[in-house]
């Protein structure tokens, strides 16, 4: 059979599933991608708020994408369009003294001459393995024990890379890889809330405190790629990220692939050989594939459309072992007007604002998180969308998207009777740091990560498809001997965050997931 | 004119046992003590008339058997006991016993879970495997992966073949098992929270790390190795106390015509033309040796010792960073008779283990939070011994001694230094937590040394009282121990090398380190190598 007659289907129309696709149409296969949501991207994408207002979905910002795979898509000519790129990070405390992050430089909150360079120092040792970590992402990791010529050659130049980064950049490497933000951010520098800062970006999503091992992984992780090549900067997306949804559905139908949306799939279906014939939709449609590409998550794929009898057992144990805890919320609120930030000037308004004033702050609040309680102060990235992008709020309004970390998926006393009590603690906490937000709020409504998991149907509502720590890291992710993209049972792939190089918007995983079954499949 | 080959700062186990191999080989060595007794952290005292205390280190941890044959420490005195497994408490009333026979362990987990007495099946197996990969790198030189000294990469290549020999699954088990945290590995294999309780206090003993802190699973291997070492002598108690290592491996360096000099605490290392050429005592003494070594903890050695004009910035910015931390205290009780465990019934051969008064891993990740907060645990977890059942020697016919070791204590506390108040406080919360399972255990206490990080720290000279002399975390281990360009045992000025638990493989009564230390030192020097590998067994 050749590609021209091989038929694909690709499970989720999320970005990386997308992207997958896309290549794979591009490349000459016949390719079907089937949606349970009726819109596409995902966690990406624009979402109701009320009748008038709109907001960016679960994603809000754009942060170290992989800009290769936008050019390739040509996604700027299908309708991507930035409504601001290289935000500053404005880092609020109570006090209202803010601090402002731009690149490697830092103001605000009495930093000093010597704090500066220090913040400098530390940027710019970090982006150098943060730089290492890139150059393993955007090819498929290698599997260890094998014999293959190009997983030994592949392995050998991962060794060989981190030696041409010189002597102390490889003990860096060695030294920082497996350890936590907190103690090297205390190696570094000794103001409080810009240590507060720079751990909050490590935490965020993570099942972690600044002083778990492996947050400098999820550090480096966020420092990598990046809009216009600048390292972790952050950009929004015209019409509340959907414009970055509508150009990936436009390149995708431009390469020839056929999109169903609110078309939920059940199972896959085999023959009796474990040999892949197709998908049945949950309507109870069926769809003739010779490969199938899964979006979705790893246990969601191997659970749900595979079912564990068809698996192994040491397959199901270590699927199901993958730690998926999701612990960020996500915070909407319309406001009649805009809000006022203390110590925040009003062009600030339109950056990254955090709010992260320590990182013992960070770790008490993960204390609660740990055993399934809510601190009531919580580390909040709060943007306003509406000031870049003035079609999402009537005149004069504006909409306020927050992704609140520390809100666990299991809550100990349920989440039934509590999910109005966290979103009035997290407006009232807003409040105090905006005093008069309440009273401006239209309407609000805020996604527990059981909400997420609902919505998106993603395990747990772990946004990152799987946490990233070094165990599930790499050749380890999702599961070992799985992170090639493909999996135990033939023409099964993956290509979603829950693979090799993890979650963010960068559709590498989808990329390196095409290449995998182009070079397999044809 | 040196009178001396070399001189060993510190009498610790490690210091005695780099200093007797190189005694061994011929060199006129001096070891100089700060007390007015040897042993360091392994050391037998009498504090309260009639007893003997392990008052710092109170059981053998892997201590090598290489070196205890081949130091022939048996003839020295040294005879180490096994002792019988572990035993936690459960707050309902039951106890989970450990034993050293595994289908006695199984049937003991059946009774808590029977999945779970499955999965100890596949967890013993898995982790004799990572015990048997890791056993012959302790006492091997760890290569210096940014080197291209033939020798490192020789090693290097031979660590990578033994690696990829372990085939592809293994291996990546390895890498998970040294990534992970105590409580989600064993969440992959056990439900039952006493069970995993259990067995995860050895994943944070000594540590300031909770058991849900990654880079905690792999600690359990100190628990399995001694399993898998099979020889006596890895795991047990020195008859006499752990003062006993530390005279047997005197006597050994002894025979060597080895000389100890103590109350001779070092006050600097004299460096000339950037070579180490002697140290100079508290009391002014000269003494002259071409080669130093330093037993003590890096923090000790490079910030106290040596003039800090001497030292490269960098190497002093290395050690300010390099992380030790207190976080244990420890109880020693001398008492009136045996305290009785209702729970556990008269005469269970298990009196004789390690007893654990917490039963579950948020007990344990709480208390570790009160460390974090700089507060001792309130419900802390104690590893409690009583080592009279197994060596009577220990008290007067009829009483008893008890080791009580606790996580977490830190080495100063929210409120500030450790006042007589806190350590009266600190002792109590653990008094009264064992005085919870044994009702007739507070009316038996003759004495009780109640020692905090600090104490541990001014006794002993360990830096914040860690008794590894430096976390044991992957940044910190193999050819990072003590930092990148350091873990061969060379110091930063020629002559000067390091010994102690800082260096690799790490803390425990191994003395491990001492004799990889004395290999490269014989090596600089051009002698034979007399340092035993270790044995392979597989």
């Amino acid at each position: 059979m050749t590609k021209k007659n091989k038929k694909i289907a690709v499970v989720g129309a999320g970005h990386n599933a997308l992207v997958c696709a896309t290549y794979l149409a591009k490349a000459g296969f016949s390719v079907d991608v089937f949606e349970s949501r009726s819109q596409v991207g995902g966690m990406i994408g624009k979402r109701k708020l009320g009748e008038e207002y709109s907001v960016p979905g679960a994603a809000h910002l754009l942060s170290h994408v992989d800009e290769s795979v936008f050019k390739k898509l040509n996604l700027k000519k299908h309708g991507l369009e930035y409504s601001a790129q290289d935000l500053k990070t404005v880092s609020l405390n109570r006090d209202g003294n803010a601090l402002i992050i731009d690149g490697d430089e830092v103001d605000g909150d009495d930093i000093t001459m010597k704090e500066k360079k220090e913040f400098k120092e530390l940027n710019k040792r970090m982006v150098k393995l943060a730089g290492f970590l890139e150059s393993t992402y955007g090819k498929k990791p290698p599997r260890l024990g094998s014999d293959d010529r190009g997983d030994m050659f592949s392995l050998a130049s991962l060794g060989l890379n981190a030696r041409m980064m010189g002597a102390d950049s490889m003990s860096d490497l060695l030294k920082f890889i497996a350890v936590n933000i907190y103690d090297v951010l205390n190696e570094f520098t000794d103001h409080n809330h810009l240590k507060g800062t720079l751990a909050f970006d490590a935490i965020l999503g993570n099942h972690m405190g600044p002083r778990t091992n492996n947050s400098v992984i999820t550090y480096l992780h966020q420092l990598t790629g990046g809009a216009n090549g600048k390292n972790g900067s952050h950009s929004m997306v015209s019409d509340g990220t959907g414009s970055f949804t509508k150009s990936l559905e436009e390149a995708a139908k431009k390469a020839g692939v056929n999109i169903h949306l609110n078309a939920s799939v059940k199972s896959i279906s085999f023959t009796d050989d474990l040999e892949i014939t197709g998908l049945t939709l949950k309507n109870g449609d069926a769809f003739d594939a010779d490969i199938i590409v899964s979006g979705i998550d790893p246990r969601s794929t191997f659970n749900c459309l595979v079912g564990p009898k068809k698996l192994e057992a040491g397959v199901v144990h270590k699927v199901n072992n993958v730690r998926m805890r999701g612990n960020a919320a996500k915070l909407h609120l319309a406001l009649s007007s805009k809000p006022k930030f203390k110590g925040i000037s009003e062009d600030q308004l339109g950056q990254r604002i955090v709010y992260s004033p320590s990182m013992e702050y960070l770790e008490r609040t993960f204390d609660f998180n740990k055993y399934g309680q809510i601190s009531d102060d919580l580390p909040m990235e709060i943007t306003i969308p509406s000031i870049h992008d003035k079609t999402l709020a009537p005149k004069g309004h504006h909409v306020l998207s927050a992704i609140v970390n520390y809100v666990p998926y299991h809550l100990k006393e349920g989440w039934e009777n509590s999910k109005s009590r966290v979103l009035d603690q997290c407006i009232n906490q807003l409040d105090g740091l905006a005093p008069g937000l309440k009273g401006l709020v239209v309407q609000s409504e805020l996604l527990t990560p059981a909400d997420i998991e609902e919505e998106y149907g993603i395990t747990g509502g772990q946004w990152h498809h799987g946490e990233l720590t070094f165990d599930q890291f790499l050749m380890l992710r999702p599961v070992p001997k799985m992170a090639q993209y493909s999996s135990p049972i033939s023409s099964l792939y993956m290509c979603g965050a829950g693979s090799h190089p993890g979650g963010g918007i960068m559709g590498t995983a989808g990329k390196n997931a095409a290449m995998e079954i182009m070079k397999r499949e044809s | 004119m040196s009178k001396y080959d070399a001189i060993v700062i510190g009498a610790g186990h490690n210091g005695l046992c780099n200093a007797a191999y190189l005694a061994k080989s011929g060199l006129k060595v001096l070891v100089l003590e700060k007390n007015d007794y040897i042993g360091g952290a392994a050391v037998s005292r009498e504090l309260e008339e009639g007893w003997l205390y392990s008052n710092c280190s109170y059981v053998c941890s892997l201590l090598r058997p290489e070196i205890y044959r081949d130091l022939n420490l048996q003839k020295h005195g040294l005879q180490v006991i096994a002792y019988g497994g572990s035993v936690t408490f459960t707050k309902k009333g039951d106890i989970f016993g450990g034993y050293s026979d595994h289908d006695l362990s199984r049937r003991e987990i059946g009774r808590y879970s029977k999945k779970d007495a499955d999965a100890y099946v596949r967890f013993s197996r898995d982790i004799s495997k990572q015990c048997r990969f890791i056993k012959p790198l302790l006492m091997r030189t760890p290569p210096d992966p940014t080197s291209f000294k033939p020798k490192d990469l020789n090693e290097l290549i031979w660590l990578f073949k033994r690696l990829y020999g372990l085939g592809e699954e293994t291996i990546y088990e390895t890498i998970r098992f040294y990534t992970m945290s105590v409580a989600e590995y064993l969440e992959e294999y056990f439900e039952n929270d006493v069970v995993k309780a259990a067995l995860s206090g050895s994943g944070i003993i000594g540590t300031g790390l909770g058991p849900y802190s990654p880079g905690t699973a792999y600690v359990l291997l100190h628990h399995y190795m001694g399993e898998v070492d099979g020889s006596i002598g890895s795991w047990g108690f020195a008859r006499g106390g752990m003062g006993s290592v530390s005279n047997a491996l005197a006597g050994a360096f002894q025979e060597h015509d080895g000389e100890i000099m103590t109350n001779a605490e070092v006050k600097q290392i004299l460096v000339k033309n950037g070579r180490s050429v002697g140290v100079v005592l508290e009391n002014g003494d000269e003494l002259y040796a071409k080669n130093i070594v330093s037993n003590l903890d890096v923090k000790r050695t490079y910030l106290k010792l040596f003039e800090h004009g001497d030292l490269d910035e960098k190497i002093i910015n290395q050690v300010e960073n390099f992380k030790i931390r207190g976080s244990s205290g420890k109880l020693n009780i001398a008492l009136d008779g045996l305290p009785e465990f209702p729970a556990m019934g008269k005469n269970n051969p298990l009196m004789h283990a390690d007893m654990h008064f917490i039963d579950s891993l948020e007990r344990i990740e709480r208390a570790f939070d009160d460390w974090k907060n700089g507060r001792w645990s309130a419900d802390p977890y104690c590893d409690t011994l009583i080592p009279t059942l197994t060596d009577p020697t220990m008290a007067p016919p009829g009483k008893h001694y008890m080791s009580v070791f606790v996580q977490y204590a830190p080495p100063k506390l929210a409120t500030g230094e450790w006042t007589d108040k806190d350590r009266e406080g600190f002792g109590k919360t653990v008094i009264d937590q064992i005085g919870e399972y044994s009702p007739n255990f507070k009316d038996l206490i003759v004495h009780a040394e109640i020692r905090s990080p600090q104490d541990i720290e001014n006794e002993v000279g360990l830096t914040e009282g860690n008794i590894f002399q430096g976390e044991l975390t992957m940044d910190q281990m193999f050819f990072n121990r003590p930092f990148p360009g350091y873990s061969q045992f060379r110091g930063p000025v020629k002559g000067f090398y390091m010994c102690g638990s800082s260096t690799h493989p790490g803390g425990g009564v191994m003395a491990a380190p001492g004799a990889n230390a004395a290999r490269e030192i014989l090596f600089d020097l051009k002698r034979e190598n007399i340092v035993p590998e270790a044995e392979n067994d597989d």
